[in-house]
């Protein structure tokens, strides 16, 4: 059984929790964060085996005004990307986008070791690509 | 990237040629997006791109990032408009490719230069091209004003294509992720049944199989929307039949329901070919096409006087040289030969005049989806509907889809 700790930054976890469920059983230890702010925080708190990254997040910020909806931008995912400093852990990035452009940035980051669509996954298609990036290091 | 109104953008660019008789060309991300026909580009350019074409795009992408005016590398002048969105600069427009009146002897010096570089006969063939290009007076405030406008229209392409984006990947979210949830619940419910449940093991695996077909259906209308040249294709190497037997896996039930067998791939030759391919997108089209085959099926149940070797999907696989032909046949609703030789039958929307009755639903869009991938792929899709009856609407048809595919 393995033991390893992945953090699945998702807005919708809860709908699709039934994903990660063979990853359960198989033992993973799986922390989730709802949103850009509450990832960060995870990310300070604890070292994680993989991140699982959704790449239209919401930004988690405390928003009081027309300028801070104004400023709201759509892929706070890609955001994240573009902040992780080199020591943190590889990812999969777990998406609805299929937009040439933006997967074909996706794929430029080094830390990215696969982009996986969402809508038709299977749960143990999924726990195949995770443990296959896990046991592969 | 190619946006979905790009028959609109081309139709504005040549109607800018024909306006003034010059060429223009759209450059975007360091690509030339579109450009107006060919028939309006210098003769002394359609010379020089059959031996340097690199460089000649090369010198294209250099000079728009440049203003105004400017003179490409082999002495023809071009004014560049760059079009803006949100104050940056996206792309630019380069119109020109023409001798300018007061600069001809810049032009000549760099013309001449090319005589130590290429053969005699070059040179004079070159020569007389670059003399039957026409010259201009200059770029004048009409012919700006005319480029202005086509900036102008480039950019509401821009902003629509923006919106469309964003409605596409709106409506795939809110479709996808209740599919998502399914498909997962639907999974692990069979997976962790226990044998002894066979009946809601199987419901729960036919579950899974419905919800599927509604994603797969979702993906058709996301993509039909999005334009195949917008979407990511991930190559590699892959056997055929497991495209194929997962999407039979998905239908044997529906199939067996009008009392229809799917029968197994018969692989001719024995080996299952290996092929290049974009296996999300490629499974999508053979989705497509056995969805097809089983829905126009006959409904055999009612009716006994099918006989039983009409009640079986068929598909072959052979391997022909460098390509790879898959065979899918089917006996029942067919296609009307008009529909067929009008290239009909693959427009987006377009349903049969034949299948349009009660109790087949379709969208319309499985088989065009299914051309613009197989073509994506470098294959081609054919179709043949024989009529097997007397009348050409009551039928019965035996309709073969032929997909061939480079190896």
């Amino acid at each position: 059984m393995s033991k390893y700790k992945i953090l699945w930054i998702e807005d919708d976890a809860n709908m699709i929790m039934g994903l990660m469920r063979p990853l359960l059983k198989e033992g993973c230890e799986i922390d989730t964060a709802l949103d850009l702010e509450k990832a960060k925080q995870r990310l300070k708190e604890k070292k994680y085996n993989l991140i699982v990254l959704d790449i239209i997040l919401p930004s988690g910020k405390d928003l009081r005004s027309k300028e801070d909806f104004m400023d709201l931008e759509r892929f706070y995912g890609l955001k994240l990307l573009e902040s992780m400093p080199i020591e943190f852990p590889p990812i999969l990035v777990l998406t609805v986008v299929t937009d040439e452009e933006i997967i074909e940035y996706i794929k430029s980051f080094p830390k990215v070791k696969k982009v996986v669509s969402k809508g038709m996954l299977k749960p143990s298609e999924l726990k195949e690509k995770v443990l296959g990036i896990l046991e592969s290091k | 990237m190619v946006f979905p109104n790009e028959n609109f953008v081309k139709t504005i660019l040549d109607l800018y040629s024909e306006k003034t008789g010059i060429p223009i060309a759209f450059v975007y991300n360091n690509k030339i997006i579109w450009q107006s026909s060919k028939s309006f580009c210098s003769p002394y350019c359609q010379e020089l791109n059959k031996w340097c074409p690199e460089k000649c795009f090369n010198d294209h992408i250099s000079r728009a990032k440049k203003e105004k005016l400017t003179i490409c590398h082999a002495g023809l002048w071009n004014y560049v408009v760059p079009v803006k969105k949100d104050g940056k600069n996206v792309g630019a427009l380069l119109t020109g490719q023409r001798r300018l009146r007061g600069k001809e002897q810049e032009s000549l010096e760099i013309l001449t230069s090319f005589r130590d570089k290429i053969s005699e006969n070059q040179y004079l063939t070159l020569k007389e091209r670059y003399q039957q290009t026409p010259v201009i007076e200059g770029f004048n405030v009409d012919l700006l004003k005319t480029l202005e406008t086509v900036e102008e229209r480039l950019f509401d392409v821009f902003i629509n294509w923006d919106i469309e984006k964003r409605k596409i990947l709106n409506l795939a979210h809110e479709f996808l992720l209740p599919i998502q949830s399914i498909i997962a619940n639907a999974e692990n419910i069979y997976s962790e049944l226990s044998e002894d449940k066979g009946e809601l093991k199987a419901e729960a695996e036919d579950l899974m199989q419905q919800v599927i077909k509604l994603a797969m259906t979702a993906e058709n209308m996301r993509s039909s929307m999005m334009g195949v040249d917008n979407e990511k294709y991930t190559y590699e190497l892959r056997d055929i039949s497991d495209i194929l037997n997962e999407n039979i896996k998905i239908f044997i039930n529906e199939a067996l329901r009008k009392n229809v067998g799917i029968k197994d791939p018969v692989i001719i030759g024995g080996v299952s070919p290996i092929i290049r391919m974009s296996h999300k997108h490629l499974s999508r089209a053979f989705f497509n096409l056995i969805h097809n085959a089983v829905k126009y099926s006959y409904h055999s149940i009612a009716d006994f006087s099918i006989p039983t070797a009409h009640r079986y999907i068929d598909i072959q696989v052979r391997t022909t040289g460098k390509a790879v032909v898959v065979e899918i046949s089917n006996y029942g609703i067919g296609i009307l030969p008009d529909e067929i030789k009008e290239g009909k039958i693959f427009l987006d929307g377009h349903r049969g005049m034949l299948s349009s009755d009660r109790e087949r639903t379709g969208s319309g869009i499985g088989l065009s989806e299914a051309k613009r991938i197989i073509e994506k792929h470098g294959g081609d899709i054919n179709i043949n509907s024989i009529l097997l009856g007397e009348n050409a609407y009551s039928g019965p048809y035996l309709t073969t889809v032929r997909v061939r595919l480079p190896k």
